[in-house]
């Protein structure tokens, strides 16, 4: 993302600032007013999908997010008519099987729809193709790479999807833990990080491809990324999380809200959080560091 | 071309009222630099003028013999008895008070301006006076000091630029010798990019701006270089802990006719060493071992006198920040020329032409052999600008000028290789081209009333070549989208603006020692630093206006009362009040990109903005006590429609009260202690109140309330004080030990407060408050003066 390029200005002022310090501290930031967030990714493979409902809880809270029971929630295939309901397992947590590989077509819309109580949540998405994967290798590195230390580092082969106006969401399992620090959100724009790049259906350029974490693999680890075509709005939402999540120092910018795509019809002033995407996904094999 | 139809009429000489020019130059006795705001008057104060920038003056006088004191504030003044029986040319030479006083006593009254001017909202600093100052790590800084004045604030320690009556910091015209400086820092924010041996005076306008200043909205601040000593050499330095300083100056090759002082050069440069000092304390630190990082500044100047009527100068800076670690290398720096001439068309109308190029550039750069990645941006301008000045007659002087500037904005060409293949890409170019003219008078209604009242009207037009976007909104606050796009060709107008900028002040003086001013001024910028980071850094992008991007427009009103006091007249006071209301303020959409982004327009917001306050001044010129309290209670506000629920918010450089202490005391001719207190309100922020999940990534930050800036950062105090140690003077040679400590209680002041995830556990969410320094920070530095 652009923000890596910026990367480079904690480093410095770092290394400028007059014995900078940071604290911890605790300060009255306002009521925090609970409100519903909508977490639905949905892919076009015949795995188990899932949907997330819970609800915000105070920034400095130590406790985990509590689930939220809606009376029903699912995708809603418009053109053949078919509703796949969404089965609850408890605690705001949801889930459906597709029955064949063709539940999902690619190029096609769907809408989430959710019951709750009276109201009614609404959002669509379109189903955007995944790339295809040439290999995933990995290479003793003597000098370490991007301020990493020596070892291993691995190297995704691929290459973005021809035509302008791909997005690209990349997820990272270490020993099959999805990697989720701010700094693991890892996003593209067609092969690179700028919807202007010239080097549309080209190998994702280095600091994509080779910079999937900072910290070497270690002998009998285990490395897989998730590469998600995601609609260009999800893109923008993930950034947005990504400037919000690794926004610290003399250059932060201003915070500010992530709006996401589910709205409430019957009451457009309540802010439903969250996002429902469609997205296409590959993966590279699992990869054991010898 | 209007005002060049004005002088033809205006350089006769003889006026029907037989009445002469006496004029001349006004000149410092050490080193013949010019005095700048010297009065020249009658003794009995009937007729009166000032000098220029440039030294000149100019006072029309009835037939018969008077007597004329030439006075400004650290001077000896000088009587003179003159008899005009046609015009009379009288240059005056003042003597240092400092020279004096090894001598003898002065009783003169000081004669101070602020009371007599029509100027108001105005400071101006000597070098000697920010010399005082306490500064970080022993460096005299200019911005630094400036930050101390009435109505400056600045976002934080470390922050580049300053705030002035609530305006961002591109809000403010910064002119080095009347050229532009678009980035005024080194290192960030730590230090400005003014060499303090290269430059003679500064002046900060906030209000009353005259009509001559131009295109930004919030101030001006005119830093003049010194001329360097026409009458013997001169080299001045320091070794601080931070950089070294080195300048020298002196006459040019006296002239064999006879004609003495006629040139003479200043040439000064700096380097900073932080990074060789460093280096043995980074050795085991991997990401910064081999990392690079100093800065450096040159400054020169050279002026020919060719004859009374005719001087040359050129001056020249340049200046970088070079910032390198394995892999990847950052840098930027401004550089200005500036050529003018100095042509006395008769004794009465006095011209300046100004030609100048300003470039201010960065660059950044990653990676190696055969994978790399290149950025540049620049924005580069030209200049032509004729200031003229017509010396009436004793009631009136016309000022009158143009100014026309040519831009040349490049946002970013990148060339980069990927596996040894090279690709060059990057966004257009953007040219703009800015005109202005102005006329306005200073007029002595009576013995009591002065009015100042002029017009500028400015024009701006965006030019092709470049792709024009057409953008459409669904929310009000939402990110545009493209509905349409045309191509223009080159020197096509695009887009153009017109602002007609009135300006008046008025002073009407008490009694000799008050007086009450009030002023309106309406002002235009055409340009805008595109940034939403809480410091502004190297990387902001300069954008023009253009069909999306409408003209800043403020108005301002102030009036304020003006007097002075004490044994001698050394206390000067003042309490101003202001008004001002500006329009098409930037603002960005929720989550903007700004960086390297081709429809940056479509991330832009536009809104209001209105800023309102009280400033109390009170400064000691003279006695072994001197400096300054200013205090400042003011409001600064935004409303951008669909932003915090369309309501007036408190914007990023509100600060609700600031007050700043500067002092210094003269123990003995040895030793001189000062210090500096600062005090100001925290600035507003946005902070979440609330935290969610999406996938796996957790603590995503949400404010509930949905108001912008809805906290404010606790206030900020801090002590700076320094010891100046005078060695032993001789004819040859002077030198000082500075002794500094800054921050002095160690406070760590909040810069900024932050949301993030623990790093070492990211299921927990922390609030960080961010102090850029938080200790004491000792110096020592040692200055030489040789002659």
């Amino acid at each position: 993302m652009k923000n890596r390029y910026f990367l480079i200005l904690p480093i410095f002022a770092a290394a400028i600032s007059l014995q900078s310090c940071e604290d911890a501290i605790d300060l009255d930031l306002g009521p925090p007013v609970s409100q519903i967030v909508i977490d639905a990714v949905i892919d076009q493979t015949t795995d188990s999908q899932f949907i997330y409902i819970s609800k915000t809880i105070a920034y400095l809270s130590d406790q985990s997010l509590p689930g939220y029971e809606i009376d029903s929630i699912g995708i809603l295939d418009t053109q053949k008519g078919v509703f796949h309901r969404f089965q609850s397992l408890g605690n705001g947590k949801y889930f459906f099987v597709p029955p064949a590989p063709s539940t999902f077509e690619y190029g096609k819309t769907y809408q989430l729809l959710a019951q709750d109580g009276n109201d009614i949540y609404v959002s669509q998405s379109t189903l955007f193709a995944p790339v295809t994967i040439d290999s995933f290798t990995y290479k003793y590195e003597e000098n370490g790479r991007f301020g990493g230390s020596k070892g291993n580092y691995i190297t995704l082969w691929a290459k973005d999807k021809p035509g302008k106006g791909d997005y690209y969401w990349f997820r990272l399992f270490r020993n099959d833990s999805l990697q989720a620090k701010p700094s693991d959100i890892i996003l593209a724009i067609d092969n690179a990080f700028n919807e202007e790049s010239p080097g549309d259906g080209d190998l994702f350029i280095i600091p994509i491809r080779e910079n999937f974490s900072s910290r070497p693999f270690l002998k009998g680890e285990k490395a897989r990324i998730e590469v998600l075509s995601v609609p260009r709005e999800m893109y923008y939402y993930l950034s947005l999380i990504s400037t919000q999540l690794n926004n610290q120092g003399l250059f932060a910018v201003p915070p500010s809200n992530v709006p996401g795509n589910i709205i409430c019809i019957n009451n457009p002033g309540k802010k439903i959080l969250g996002f429902f995407a469609m997205t296409g996904k590959a993966e590279t094999p699992e990869l054991l560091i010898p | 071309m209007l005002c060049w139809s004005l002088i033809a009429p205006l350089t006769g000489t003889s006026t029907p009222d037989q009445k002469f020019a006496l004029s001349g130059y006004v000149r410092d006795s050490s080193n013949g630099e010019a005095i700048a705001g010297s009065s020249i008057s009658t003794a009995d104060g009937k007729y009166s003028s000032t000098s220029n920038q440039y030294g000149f003056y100019s006072l029309s006088l009835p037939e018969g013999t008077h007597q004329i004191v030439c006075s400004f504030l650290g001077y000896k003044s000088q009587s003179v008895t003159v008899s005009i029986k046609g015009n009379v040319t009288r240059n005056f030479e003042l003597v240092r008070q400092e020279e004096v006083l090894k001598g003898y006593r002065v009783t003169a009254k000081k004669k101070d301006n602020m009371v007599n001017t029509v100027d108001m909202s105005t400071n101006n600093l000597s070098i000697s006076q920010i010399k005082k100052v306490p500064a970080l790590l022993g460096e005299v800084d200019i911005v630094k000091s400036v930050q101390l004045l009435p109505g400056v604030s600045t976002v934080g320690e470390g922050a580049s630029g300053f705030n002035v009556r609530g305006g961002s910091i591109d809000q403010n015209l910064i002119l080095l010798d009347e050229a532009p400086v678009f980035n005024s820092s080194h290192l960030f924010g730590f230090f400005s990019v003014f060499n303090p041996d290269a430059v003679r005076d500064v002046k900060l306008i906030k209000g009353g701006v005259p009509s001559r200043y131009g295109g930004r909205l919030a101030s001006a601040l005119d830093v003049r270089m010194k001329e360097g000593n026409n009458k013997k050499y001169e080299v001045n330095g320091g070794v601080g802990v931070i950089f070294s300083r080195f300048s020298v100056e002196g006459p040019i090759a006296p002239n064999k006719t006879g004609l003495k002082n006629r040139s003479s050069f200043i040439i000064a440069g700096r380097r900073s060493y932080i990074d060789v000092l460093a280096k043995p304390f980074l050795r085991n630190n991997e990401s910064l071992r081999d990392a690079v990082f100093y800065f450096y500044d040159l400054t020169a100047k050279v002026n020919y006198t060719f004859d009374s009527k005719n001087r040359l100068y050129l001056s020249a800076y340049a200046g970088r920040d070079v910032f390198g670690a394995p892999g990847a290398k950052f840098d930027w720096g401004n550089t200005t020329t500036t050529l003018r001439w100095n042509h006395l068309f008769s004794r009465k109308l006095f011209a300046n032409m100004t030609a100048y190029y300003s470039n201010y550039d960065y660059r950044l750069g990653f990676g190696v052999d055969d994978n790399t990645f290149e950025w540049r941006s620049n924005i580069i301008n030209f200049s032509f600008k004729p200031d003229l000045t017509f010396f009436l007659n004793p009631q009136n002087t016309v000022q009158f000028g143009l100014l026309a500037t040519y831009y040349n904005f490049k946002p970013g060409t990148a060339k980069s290789k990927d596996q040894g293949v090279e690709r060059e890409f990057g966004l257009p170019d953007k040219y703009a081209a800015e005109t202005a003219v102005y006329v306005e008078n200073e007029q002595k209604v009576n013995s009591k009333l002065t009015l100042r009242y002029g017009i500028r009207v400015s024009q701006f037009s965006y030019l092709g070549k470049g792709r024009v976007y057409e953008l459409e909104r669904n929310g009000a606050a939402d990110r545009a989208f493209v509905t349409g796009t045309k191509d223009y060709g080159r020197g096509e107008v695009i887009s153009t603006y017109w602002v007609p900028e009135p300006r008046f002040a008025a002073n009407y003086k008490l009694s000799k020692d008050a007086s009450v001013k009030a002023s309106y001024n309406r002002m235009s910028q055409y340009l805008h630093l595109v940034s939403n980071t809480a410091a502004s850094v190297p990387l902001d992008v300069w954008t023009p206006s253009t069909n999306n991007i409408r003209p800043q427009i403020g108005d301002q009103i102030a009036a304020g009362y003006f007097r002075n006091f004490g044994k001698n007249l050394d206390f000067e006071a003042s309490v101003e009040g202001f008004y001002k209301e500006l329009q098409n303020q930037i603002d960005y959409v929720d989550g903007a990109n700004l960086l390297l982004n081709p429809l940056l327009e479509t991330e832009l917001l536009s809104g209001k903005g209105r800023a309102y306050g009280v400033e109390l001044y009170l400064k000691k010129n003279t006695g072994k006590l001197t400096g300054w309290i200013a205090y400042t209670l003011s409001k600064s506000e935004r409303k951008v429609e669909g932003i915090s629920q369309g309501q007036w918010y408190n914007n990023r450089f509100d600060r609700r009260h600031n007050m700043n202490i500067s002092a210094s005391y003269e123990i003995n001719p040895k030793w001189t202690v000062s210090s500096a207190f600062v005090f100001a309100s925290g600035t507003p922020t946005n902070l979440p109140n609330t935290k969610y999940s999406f996938r796996g990534i957790q603590g995503i930050p949400h404010n509930a309330s949905d108001l912008r800036n809805n906290v404010t950062i606790k206030p900020f105090n801090r002590l700076d004080i320094s010891a100046t140690w005078q060695r032993k003077k001789t004819v040859k040679r002077e030198s000082s030990w500075v002794f500094g400590v800054y921050n002095v209680y160690a406070r760590r002041n909040p810069f900024s407060y932050y949301t993030r995830n623990n790093p070492d556990n990211n299921n927990q969410t922390q609030l960080i408050r961010y102090a850029v320094v938080g200790a004491i920070v000792p110096s020592v530095s040692w200055n030489f003066k040789f002659l």
